[in-house]
């Protein structure tokens, strides 16, 4: 509130706020300054030197800075301690009977802000140990004294505070130590203990201040408390009187209610106000101007104190009692804009007030905000200037000075040449008043509004108080702001479809447009109100053609139409517009235009080799024919461009309203387009002469047209639902290949079988007209999920398997066929489809053009590989875990197996081992080549190998691969050589010290005596005493000890014979041979393993079958 | 307020029309009510079924019997329901009080605009509060005829029938200010579940 | 005698606005229709309320009462339907007789003549309304409101409307099959 740096004395003054805004002067009614601030105490601080003493300084700021809402509303002045305050009226003679001049006067309210302190507060310098003490306490009580002089008849309080710069340890209000000094300094000057304080100068002296201040502001409290209650008995005195005197009681009532907010006692504020409200309206004055402007400012007051008190709902109720009030004190007639001024007035001061309440944290709605009172406020702001307006101007033959305020609120004193007596004061006022800028508040209201109105989610609202802005700009010929408001509020109704707003607005826009001039805004505007859903007048809409229809022939338009006043301002305005004016380019977009564009194509996609067609389709809605001189449609493409255009020479391009003209237009698509995506991006009608006036319109944005209107679907009736039966614009259309006519066939009808070279004959035949050249085939796969697993080869030489493969054919003339063929090779079985497309060109015209076909293949894994292994003197084989011996004979066979139905022939087969792990003890041939296995058929191969005896027990050998080279029965193509994986040998960890071999002839026959003869090996190092079990059973006749004893050297050998005469025919247990040799060596294993457990016995008179039966199928294989 | 129009019968001879032409394309069949239609539907899906065989009976599915329905009928009947629901909502909705939230415009669509339709409530209504909810009826009037014989014949059909219920309730939650898509399937013979998703913007 | 009234579809598009023809000014209720959507909005989903604020009760009921304080010219009245379908009545502020449950009757009864309406398959929900009978319902309105007496509910029933618009059967005939 203060500045602290200015070096004069700072002295406080009302915030000089206005209701107005800056560049809106407006006395009518104008709230006064002073009724605008909340009242603060006011206290004089005097005695303090604020320009030479620096301590003194630093006290007023603590005072006077940082006033923020944690300290007490207090107004703070400086004042010299010989201040001549207002001099008190003796109110001894009241006379409570007469009446006053007015009802509040002017200055009662800046008196008790400003001029007539609640308190004095006197500082002085000093200590208690001051040496001048006596003095300095003299010259206190001097000044005290001067004050309470000034202040005769008030009773305003004084306070003394002694600024000590000594530390003590006293709080300030406590009886000092010295309290002999302190009594003497109380009774010089007249005060008592509690009005003295002391003002400790040091660090604190913030806290100190706010301590004091707390302490003044009690006294402050008191005195108005006091002023109130003196106030209160002049009106009980009023009130008793029988005739009552309203005005001096709503005096009264204010001044109490204002005493009270002094106090910020705002309830007994609220209380008085709301009955000086009360008794003002009984007075009756017809709406006089002093008591309207009254009613103003105590209403002001109480709405204000409502918005304190958290009580909006009663502040909008009381203020919409006021205006109901005071409706129908209209005044005079000729005055009648007074009265809308005054409507004006309060709507915008409630506005302000409600604004502020919202500022403080006041949550309003759409119904009920600020921008509501400032709408009304713009309405009765019209309404002011109508009705002033509505008086013609008149001379007035003297020039009056300029009114003067009276001593009362409300009263207006107007100096009037004495010797023009009949000087009609109204027109005076009506001169005064025109000066008003009206539209200027107009629009500053509506802004406001619609501030408040966006920011409380009201929209429309705020849309519709645009537009009245636009309104009031074309009022006074700002037509180019009117015309921007109008454009958005027209894009808004046009989305909302609030047609009949949209129709009129864009009435207006046209006006305006027409007034800027500008003609592209005023030639599409034109389109979309003559249109068929415009909601304008037949004949509005035939007036604006006919002017549409001047400006394309190139003549002047005249406008006497459509702008009856104005109408030759904008014909001298048109007629000025340079000429390439006339020529713009008009985006019709989101445009509701009487000519209705649409292109189509006529199919989603067309080939290479045929004509594109596509269909536009202009159809019109206005009243009367529009001649077009040219319509293009622009593709992606612009190479199309010229094949795209009519003009208005050739085509029937005059539009007759309500019939729909339809443009086809046909190209040949380029090769450089085949696979793409033509698509339209633009429409283009031309209208107008070329030389003097000529408007281009122009659609874009096909896709996102939001109708396609009715016009479109005529024939079409009825609408079940929604949008579903309206045909949809093809705004793009995709060049695909021309079709071919070669016919590409191929089938795998065979199985293929995996690691084979398949080959696949394709036929090519040639149903085109002409050569064929430039032949491509092309293999891939076309599942993904197989793409690796089958690869193609071409069938020239050398032929590498890859994932597709292209292989060229030679040209094929037309009506022939070419054999051809692919290789495919499956490294897996599996089924999928492969994709064979050929690409060819033909020359004239010149086409590439593709066939393509897909082949399911299936595939098989022919070979079944099994591996087998076992200790020559075994009878076990072994196909999982080749655990075998090291430096003993070994059998390794491979089993091949046709596991697919297509017939195979072996060709070499190979076993790959380690030599220096494993060396082969009989090189045999192999059986393998040449033989041929169909479907489960079987072949064997086998392999003498020993496991070298340096190999340590427990280790493994990798052996392999297998090497098997085989092909299909028949095949022409190279054998495939599949390499199959070998599993490992494992050296056999432990080693039995006996060994025992039983050698059984191939053929046993009934009763016929079968020697089994068993070799013992002892392969310890120590001498081996062993005793031999056989045990029977009744299938046979055993001769022989059934029990031997052998005594075995180490690394020697020996046989134990015996015989037995089969009794039964089929499989015969032989007997169980056992031997206990100590107990440390234990060769159960070895014989489990090794020996031969049954034997299969032939009938005695049936001849043992084929020689060549398997050398192999001797052996027990159960 | 006494309704002038019988809502259902005008309803289901709109329905009986659309489903003669779309299913027949030809309108002689139409019946005069849904009874006579809900019969002649019967025999023909028999014959349908006689004809395509064993190959027919493959594991049902939500709303595709057959390639030509699923690609013109039921976005058709789904479109019909979707213009019943909403014109139905606005009739049923007008003398209740404003609804507080989504999950009270669901519960009217599954009690009161059910009851209105169907005679009967739906059994459950299941939601995840992130904008799905399914609404199960154990015994769904559309499908109770089917299940006469206590086998599961037609049961590869009936998800003809649950097209146009599913517009119903688009159209109505629609109507009600909630975008949604809705679903349906047929978990027994007469049991119906219906998921509706909101769209959240 | 009512003023106007207007109908708006849930996407606050006009329907129907009929306004009485003694009006000079029709353009001027048109703005106040669409403006007093705000407040139909704004009542039909207040946000939650705060202490301290001004705002209405949490209506529930479809009736939305007066949407602005009473003016010195006009009273707007507002209904909002559950299908966020809305509907506005103005009348003259001097027109005292007219009570707040009368408008909510009037109200109602419009509804009801809404919901037949659109039970009319040829109509689209959400286009402007061109049936005559539900035209001729709302002229009524305007022109009986406030006399005295309602009229005769049953004299404006709308039952059977929808064949008012298809000529003959064969209208629906050739429609279903295109």
């Amino acid at each position: 509130m203060q500045s602290t740096t200015t070096r004069q004395a700072p002295t406080a003054s009302l915030p000089q706020r206005s209701m107005n805004p800056p560049d809106l002067p407006d006395p009518l009614f104008n709230l006064p300054p002073e009724v605008i601030p909340d009242p603060q105490p006011f206290i004089a601080l005097c005695g303090l030197d604020f320009v030479h003493n620096a301590t003194h300084r630093t006290i007023w700021e603590c005072f006077a800075s940082n006033r923020g809402a944690d300290r007490l509303p207090i107004l703070y002045q400086i004042v010299p301690a010989d201040h001549e305050y207002p001099v008190s009226k003796i109110k001894k003679s009241y006379e409570y009977g007469t009446v006053p001049g007015g009802i509040l006067k002017k200055n009662w309210i800046r008196k008790h802000m400003l001029e007539v302190p609640a308190l004095v507060v006197l500082f002085a310098d000093l200590e208690w140990d001051d040496p001048a003490f006596a003095e300095k306490k003299i010259a206190c009580s001097s000044k005290i004294a001067t004050v309470r002089a000034s202040l005769a008849g008030r009773s305003t309080r004084i306070a003394l505070v002694l600024v000590q710069s000594r530390p003590h340890t006293f709080a300030p209000g406590e009886p000092s130590p010295d309290s002999e000094k302190v009594n003497g300094l109380c009774n010089s000057c007249e005060l008592t203990l509690k009005q003295v304080f002391f003002l400790p100068n040091n660090d604190q002296l913030m806290g100190y201040v706010i301590r004091l201040e707390t302490a003044l502001s009690e006294m402050v409290q008191q005195y108005y408390l006091n002023e109130s209650k003196r106030v209160r008995g002049h009106r009980d005195a009023v009130m008793r009187m029988a005739s009552q005197n309203l005005s001096l009681l709503v005096r009264h009532q204010f001044k109490i209610g204002y005493f009270n907010e002094f106090r910020q006692d705002k309830q007994t504020s609220l209380k008085h106000y709301q009955q000086a409200y009360l008794n003002l309206q009984q007075i009756r004055q017809d709406g006089g101007f002093e008591v309207k402007t009254v009613a103003m400012i105590i209403m002001y007051r109480i709405c204000r104190l409502s918005f304190r008190l958290a009580c909006p709902v009663d502040a909008i109720s009381n203020f919409r009692k006021h205006l109901e009030v005071f409706r129908v004190y209209k005044g005079p007639l000729d005055l009648a804009y007074q009265h809308e001024a005054w409507l004006f007035r309060q709507n915008y001061i409630f506005g302000v007030i409600f604004d502020e309440a919202i500022q403080s944290g006041l949550s309003a709605i759409p119904s009920e905000n600020p921008g509501v009172y400032f709408t009304k406020a713009a309405d009765h702001m019209k309404l002011r200037q109508k009705n002033c307006l509505q008086f013609p101007p008149q001379q007035l033959s003297f020039v009056p000075t300029p009114p003067v305020d009276g001593e009362f609120y409300g009263q207006l004193i107007l100096s009037v040449p004495s010797n023009s007596t009949e000087v009609p004061i109204a027109v005076y006022l009506q001169n005064c008043e025109r000066a008003v800028n009206h539209t200027g508040w107009m629009i500053y209201l509506l802004n406001t509004a619609i501030a408040h109105f966006r920011k409380h989610r009201c929209n429309r609202t705020a849309l519709m108080l645009f537009n009245r802005i636009g309104d009031e700009y074309s009022v006074i010929g700002a037509y180019d702001k009117a015309q921007a408001l109008f454009s958005q509020g027209l894009a808004e109704y046009r989305k909302s479809k609030w047609s009949v707003i949209f129709s009129q607005l864009l009435l207006r826009q046209i006006r305006v447009s027409a007034l800027i001039p500008n003609v592209a805004e005023f030639i599409r505007s034109t389109l979309e109100a003559i249109c068929g859903e415009s909601y304008l007048q037949q004949n509005d809409r035939l007036q604006l053609q006919e002017t549409l229809m001047q400006i394309l022939s190139g003549d002047r338009p005249d406008f006497r139409n459509l702008l009856r006043p104005q109408s030759q301002m904008a014909y001298q305005k048109w007629g000025s517009l340079p000429p390439e004016a006339l020529l713009c380019v008009l985006d019709m977009d989101n445009v509701f235009s009487c000519v209705e564009c649409h292109c189509s194509f006529d199919r989603p996609s067309f080939a290479a080799h045929e004509m594109i067609t596509m269909t536009a389709r202009l159809a019109l809605t206005s009243p009367l024919p529009i001649p077009f001189s040219e319509l293009q449609v622009v593709l992606s493409n612009p190479a199309y461009n010229s094949s795209c255009v009519v003009s208005g020479d050739t085509a029937h391009l005059n539009l007759v309203p309500d019939r729909v003209e339809e443009f086809k237009f046909q190209f040949q698509p380029l090769n450089e387009d085949v696979g793409r995506r033509i698509s339209i991006s633009k429409i283009i009608l031309k209208m107008g002469t070329a030389d003097k006036s000529s408007f281009i319109l122009v659609w874009s944005h096909f896709g996102t047209t939001e109708r396609p209107r009715q016009t479109h679907c005529a024939g079409f009736p009825f609408q079940l639902t929604g949008n579903e039966s309206v045909p949809e614009l093809q705004t793009s259309v995709d060049i695909i290949k021309r079709p071919p006519k070669v016919q590409v066939t191929a089938a795998a009808q065979e199985l293929l079988l995996v690691g084979e070279t398949f080959r696949l004959p394709i036929v090519v035949h040639n149903h085109e007209a002409a050569l064929i050249s430039n032949v491509q085939l092309h293999v891939a796969c076309d599942d993904h999920g197989a793409v690796g697993k089958v690869t193609f080869a071409s069938t020239g030489s050398a032929a590498t398997f890859i994932n597709d493969s292209t292989s060229p054919l030679s040209d094929i003339p037309p009506g022939e066929s070419v054999d051809a063929a692919v290789l495919i090779r499956c490294i897996m079985g599996l089924k999928t489809r492969i994709r064979i497309t050929l690409t060819y060109d033909l020359t004239e015209p010149s086409f590439q053009c593709a066939a393509e076909t897909t082949i399911l293949i299936q595939s098989v894994n022919p070979l079944q590989i099994k591996f087998m292994s076992r200790e020559l003197h075994s009878e076990e084989y072994s196909s999982e875990k080749h655990v075998l011996p090291a430096g003993e004979d070994l059998i390794y066979f491979t089993v091949i197996r046709n596991a697919s139905p297509v017939a195979i022939v072996l060709g070499a087969a190979e076993l790959k081992f380690p030599e220096e792990s494993v060396e082969r003890v009989t090189v045999t041939p192999s059986y393998l080549t040449g033989v041929q296995l169909i479907e489960d058929e079987e072949a064997q191969d086998v392999w003498f190998l020993r496991i070298r005896a340096k190999c340590p027990p427990g280790s493994l050998i990798p052996m392999g691969p297998f090497v098997l080279t085989w092909n299909r029965r028949g095949s022409d193509q190279p054998s495939a050589m599949t390499f199959i994986p070998v599993p490992d040998l494992q050296v056999k960890s432990a080693h039995s010290p006996v060994k025992v071999y039983l050698t059984l002839p191939t053929q046993v026959t009934q009763f016929e005596p079968l020697n089994l003869a068993y070799g013992i090996v002892n392969s310890s190092e120590q001498l081996l005493d062993l005793h031999i079990l056989l045990s029977t059973n009744d299938e046979y006749v055993l001769h022989g000890e059934k029990e031997t004893h052998v005594r075995l050297g180490p690394h020697m050998d020996t046989v134990v014979h015996c015989s037995i005469v089969p009794i039964n025919v089929g499989y015969m247990r032989l007997p169980e041979f056992e031997i206990q040799c100590g107990p440390d060596v234990d060769c159960r294993e070895w014989i489990d393993a090794h020996l031969p457990k049954t034997v299969f016995v032939m009938p005695k008179n049936i001849s043992s079958g084929d020689a060549s039966v398997d050398r192999l199928m001797t052996t027990n294989v159960v | 307020m006494a309704d002038a129009i019988s809502g259902p019968s005008y309803l289901y001879n709109l329905l009986a029309n659309e489903l003669s032409v779309a299913l027949y394309g030809d309108l002689d069949k139409t019946s005069e009510n849904m009874g006579a239609l809900t019969m002649m539907t019967i025999k023909d899906r028999k014959a349908a079924a006689a004809a395509a065989g064993p190959s027919s009976s493959e594991a049902p599915v939500d709303t595709s019997a057959s390639a030509r329905d699923s690609d013109t009928v039921f976005p058709k009947l789904e479109s019909i329901g979707y213009q019943v629901g909403q014109r139905l909502i606005e009739r049923l909705t007008k003398e209740h009080a404003r609804f507080k939230d989504e999950l009270d415009r669901m519960k009217f669509v599954c009690t009161d605009l059910w009851k209105y339709l169907y005679d009967k409530q739906i059994d459950t209504l299941r939601t995840n509060n992130q904008g799905t909810y399914v609404f199960t009826d154990n015994l769904f009037r559309p499908l109770a005829f089917f299940s006469a014989e206590g086998v599961d014949q037609y049961y590869p059909q009936s998800g003809r029938f649950i097209a146009f219920p599913c517009g119903i309730i688009r159209g109505a939650l629609s109507a009600l200010g909630i975008r949604c898509t809705v679903s349906a399937k047929v978990l027994s013979v007469t049991c119906c579940v219906f998921e509706v998703v909101v769209e959240r913007t | 005698m009512a003023l106007c009234i207007g109908v708006m579809g849930a996407e606050n598009q006009p329907l129907l606005i009929k306004i009485s023809p003694n009006i000079q000014d029709p353009i001027k209720f048109h703005f106040m229709l669409h403006s007093a959507l705000d407040v139909v909005e704004e009542k039909s989903q207040p946000l939650p309320k705060t202490p301290g604020s001004i705002s209405g009760a949490d209506l529930r009921e479809l009736y939305l009462g007066l949407l602005y304080p009473s003016s010195d010219e006009v009273r707007v009245y507002g209904y909002c339907a559950n299908t966020r379908m809305k509907m506005i009545l103005i009348v003259e502020a001097s027109n005292t007789t007219l009570r707040d449950n009368e408008i909510r009757t009037m109200f109602r009864r419009l509804h009801v003549a809404y919901s037949n309406m659109i039970m009319n398959p040829f109509y689209d929900v959400g286009q402007p309304i061109s049936s005559k009978s539900f035209h001729d319902f709302v002229d009524s309105m305007i022109a009986a409101f406030g006399v005295g007496k309602l009229v005769n509910p049953t004299l404006y029933s709308v039952e059977m409307e929808y064949f008012e618009d298809v000529p003959t059967l064969t209208g629906i005939r050739l429609l279903l099959r295109s």
